[in-house]
């Protein structure tokens, strides 16, 4: 049995989750393309916000928020650090170290990088939370993805645990014949992972072979039109949400690109 | 008791807290014993013996390798004592040439390159994948990689062995191979500890066998006696195979059946047709390809105090 | 039509390893003639070439794997080298070996409906025998679960189950017991039960655990490798042995040559037909304790 958080959808009886894929996916690009045109720290500050407030209306348990929040730490911290760093703005130095200066718009420039990857993050986490990948890639279809296109999204989604599973397992299989990760430095740590990473690639092809012939046997490729079980229904909720969305970050959009608000941190 | 190869002593393990795996686990392995771990699925086999080469750390208790616990020393560490085969071993392939993959766990234990080879060397010439040493494993057949994973634990040369559930996806002769090689290590003094749902080779092999149910120690001994239990295996979910289920339902018939194997078998039932004078009847070889034929007494498992 | 199968003169070759290296024949000149509705085991080592037979018959192959083809395989009428795979879906099914290859959507409703989905069927047609496999099968309760979170009988019950729902003339299974613990086995063994009782279509069911073949095979045949085979060996050289599992099954050494495991009961038949001079043939163990107890007397 694999680690079950790697499940991303949440099984919930939401409207949230009974809204039509197309919706949220339309919702995404909305939020996403506000969240990279914005620096403003409110701005993005009340964007993340808003997808904690959605992922606790689509009542996504608190321990996988943690376990969102635990996930994305390593790289908000690498971020927070990082950005000041080596991108320092202008204004008055904080702190010199040889050719490194730290500023105060450096700092903010960093804050607003990772709440702005926060953000992004968890308005696809909330996606994904709410979306059952059979639906999310008829979503996709309906929205002129070609079929084959969706079927690989869709597979990557459902073999996403499998691959993991393996990859532990191989993992400790390497272990039990002597392979001792934890020790020197990076790159050798990195490099001493190849046993790991190549047996579960090997074992993934076998298993990528395998799964293209179980697709032609069941019938991928029939000439004739698919149908669906259950069709997408697009209704007066998912008109609501969608014109609600799009005033509302239209509108910001509008904001930022007419009057070039939000362009700065601050 | 340094000449104890494996010991748990109030073993417990749960991944959740409201939910134990192992409950109060005590076992005590001699060296040099051959021992059956069975039990339904969620029984806690694997879950057991992952303690051993250190792959899980007791939620409470201890589990010793030689005497030592296994608390604070790594898996790498402990393989030097302890070789684990895994279910579909064959995942664990990854190297450009079957001599390449036989000797990466000899070379992560640190020998010296000549060890290696003459390890390599001898594990080939083994498993006879010495004309193809130099061939990718992965592109292999079936048959000739789960062999390559065999060689690549005769390289470990461990004195401790744990095998889960090593036949699952052989055919009749990769498990014949499997258990000789099995056979002449136990013969050469190496423990070993195997988890099977196939009673037939715990009948055919072990000398002790321990009965796990939910997390729970519900039996210990040998096979023959276990396995003369009916209540015992149903409620641990075990199920007898035909020949042992044959034996029991005669038993009210009058048949002895001391071992629980084919050839057994017969000799009983000729008893039965013709009851022998004080005499002992004929000992009967058995039919090719059941399995060896047994020889010697069978040694005593250390049975649960 | 008298024959679901009809193949003549096949042999098989994988792509060679290297380009214009030796050609190594898996299936090495088969003849084979299945009834419509009857249930074939095969039986063989693990390199004997069930699963290349398998995909043989599915017309997967030499299609999608590549390798040369000789001689013919006609399969509900069809002949597989005229059909690519899309077209046979309706006339052959295949259940794979290894259940994680062939369960690639979310959850067990939409395994099952999938492929149906190809096959441009309408949603209630789709529904209708969605719900009559779910029920079959005992996977009712377990329609919205994702496939890792099956156990190892649930998953193979679930691909049987979508493979089924096709509806198709022939149905090939790849060591439907494989893999299995006990529990796992019982379900799969009650499953084959089902699909022996429900469905008509021919079954050929490579297979290397012999209760299975015993309890559900109307004819049994082995394959072997044909490396092994002495070079003047008569026409259907890739067959070793054939005829109802009952009398197969008596061979037990010339079986465990071709290493094939034969029923345990079977051995026990064989030694005390042996040693006691009778003509014992039980395969199960009602049989054999029925054959016994008359015997004592």
């Amino acid at each position: 049995m694999t680690d079950q958080r790697l499940d991303l959808y949440v099984s919930r009886d939401t409207w949230l989750h009974r809204l039509d894929p197309r919706t949220k996916l339309w919702a995404v690009l909305l939020a996403g393309a506000v969240g990279l045109a914005y620096k403003n720290l409110l701005i993005l500050a009340g964007l993340l916000l808003l997808t904690q407030f959605a992922l606790l209306l689509a009542r996504v348990p608190a321990e996988r928020l943690r376990w969102l929040w635990k996930g994305l730490a390593p790289v908000l911290i690498l971020i927070l650090i990082l950005q000041p760093l080596f991108a320092a703005g202008p204004g008055p130095d904080l702190l010199r170290l040889g050719p490194v200066r730290l500023t105060v718009a450096g700092i903010l420039e960093g804050v607003s990088f990772a709440l702005r990857a926060a953000a992004l993050a968890f308005i696809v986490a909330l996606l994904l939370s709410t979306t059952q990948p059979t639906a999310l890639v008829q979503g996709l279809v309906k929205l002129g993805l070609p079929y084959p296109w969706g079927l690989t999204v869709g597979l990557a989604m459902r073999y996403l645990p499998t691959t993991y599973g393996l990859f532990v397992t191989v993992r400790e299989a390497q272990q039990a014949r002597g392979w001792i990760v934890n020790q020197g430095n990076f790159v050798a740590r990195a490099r001493a992972h190849v046993p790991v990473l190549v047996a579960t690639i090997i074992s993934s092809l076998r298993l990528s072979d395998s799964l293209g012939l179980a697709l032609a046997a069941r019938g991928l490729g029939y000439p004739t039109q698919r149908t669906s079980l259950h069709g997408l229904h697009f209704g007066t909720r998912d008109w609501l949400v969608t014109v609600l969305l799009t005033v509302f970050f239209g509108g910001l959009l509008a904001v930022r690109l007419a009057t070039g608000f939000g362009a700065a941190p601050w | 008791m340094a000449d104890l190869a494996l010991e748990t002593t109030g073993l417990c393990f749960w991944y959740q807290p409201d939910r134990p795996v192992l409950q109060e686990i005590d076992v005590r392995v001699p060296r040099g014993q051959f021992l059956a771990i069975v039990g339904a699925n969620g029984s806690g086999k694997t879950t057991l013996v992952k303690h051993f080469n250190g792959l899980l750390r007791p939620g409470r208790g201890a589990v010793r390798v030689y005497g030592q616990e296994t608390a604070g020393r790594n898996v790498g560490e402990l393989a030097r004592h302890v070789g684990f085969l895994f279910q579909h071993p064959e995942q664990q392939i990854f190297s450009a040439s079957i001599r390449r993959e036989v000797a990466f766990a000899p070379q992560n234990l640190g020998l010296s390159s000549a060890e290696v080879e003459a390890r390599v060397d001898t594990a080939l010439a083994r498993f006879d994948l010495g004309d193809i040493s130099e061939l990718p494993p992965a592109i292999l057949s079936y048959g000739i990689r789960r062999q390559v994973t065999l060689a690549s634990l005769a390289a470990m040369d461990p004195p401790i062995l744990v095998l889960d559930e090593p036949t699952v996806g052989l055919d009749a002769r990769g498990i014949r191979e499997t258990f000789a090689w099995l056979r002449e290590l136990h013969a050469s003094g190496r423990t070993i500890v195997l988890v099977t749902h196939d009673m037939n080779l715990v009948v055919e092999y072990a000398e002790r066998a321990l009965i796990l149910s939910v997390g729970k120690v519900l039996g210990d001994g040998q096979p023959a006696d276990l396995f003369r239990q009916p209540d015992l295996l149903a409620r641990a979910s075990l199920r007898l195979p035909p020949v042992m289920a044959l034996a029991e339902a005669l038993r009210p018939r009058g048949l002895h059946a001391d071992a629980l194997t084919v050839e057994a078998f017969c000799q009983a039932y000729a008893a039965l047709l013709d009851p022998p004078p004080a005499s002992r009847s004929q000992r009967q070889k058995g039919s090719d390809g059941q399995g060896p034929d047994r020889e010697g007494a069978i040694t005593q498992g250390e049975a649960q105090p | 039509m008298s024959h679901a199968i009809l193949v003549n003169g096949l042999r098989f070759a994988y792509p060679p390893l290297e380009p214009g290296g030796p050609v190594r024949w898996v299936i090495d000149g088969l003849d084979l003639q299945v009834r419509t509705g009857e249930w074939l085991a095969v039986m063989g080592a693990s390199d004997a070439g069930k699963t290349t037979l398998c995909l043989l018959l599915a017309g997967l192959a030499p299609h999608l794997t590549g390798g040369s083809m000789e001689g013919e395989i006609v399969i509900a009428g069809k002949d597989t080298a005229q059909h690519p795979p899309p077209s046979l879906v309706t006339s052959v099914g295949l259940l794979f070996q290894e259940p994680d290859a062939q369960l690639f959507n979310a959850d067990a409703e939409a395994e099952i409906a999938w492929g149906l989905e190809n096959l441009g069927l309408p949603p209630d047609e789709i529904q209708t025998r969605l719900d009559q496999a779910l029920a079959q099968f005992g996977l009712a309760g377990l329609r919205h679960r994702p496939p890792d979170q099956l156990s190892g009988g649930e998953k193979k019950r679930l691909a049987l189950a979508s493979v089924l729902a096709m509806e198709p003339a022939v149905i090939i299974l790849d060591e439907p017991m494989g893999g299995l613990d006990p529990a796992g086995r019982e379900q799969v063994l009650a499953a084959l039960a089902t699909l022996r009782r429900e469905h008509s279509a021919t079954i050929v069911m490579a297979e290397t655990d012999p209760e299975a073949v015993a309890a559900f095979a109307d004819r049994l045949i082995v394959l072997e490798r044909p490396a092994r085979l002495p070079p003047a060996s008569d026409a259907g050289q890739a067959i070793a042995l054939d005829g109802p599992p009952r009398a197969v099954f008596q061979q037990v050494e010339r079986l465990a040559a071709l290493g094939v495991s034969a029923p345990q009961l079977s051995w026990l038949a064989a030694s005390l037909n042996k040693q006691l001079g009778t003509q014992f043939d039980f395969l199960t163990l009602d049989e054999a304790l029925s054959a016994l107890a008359v015997h004592l007397g």
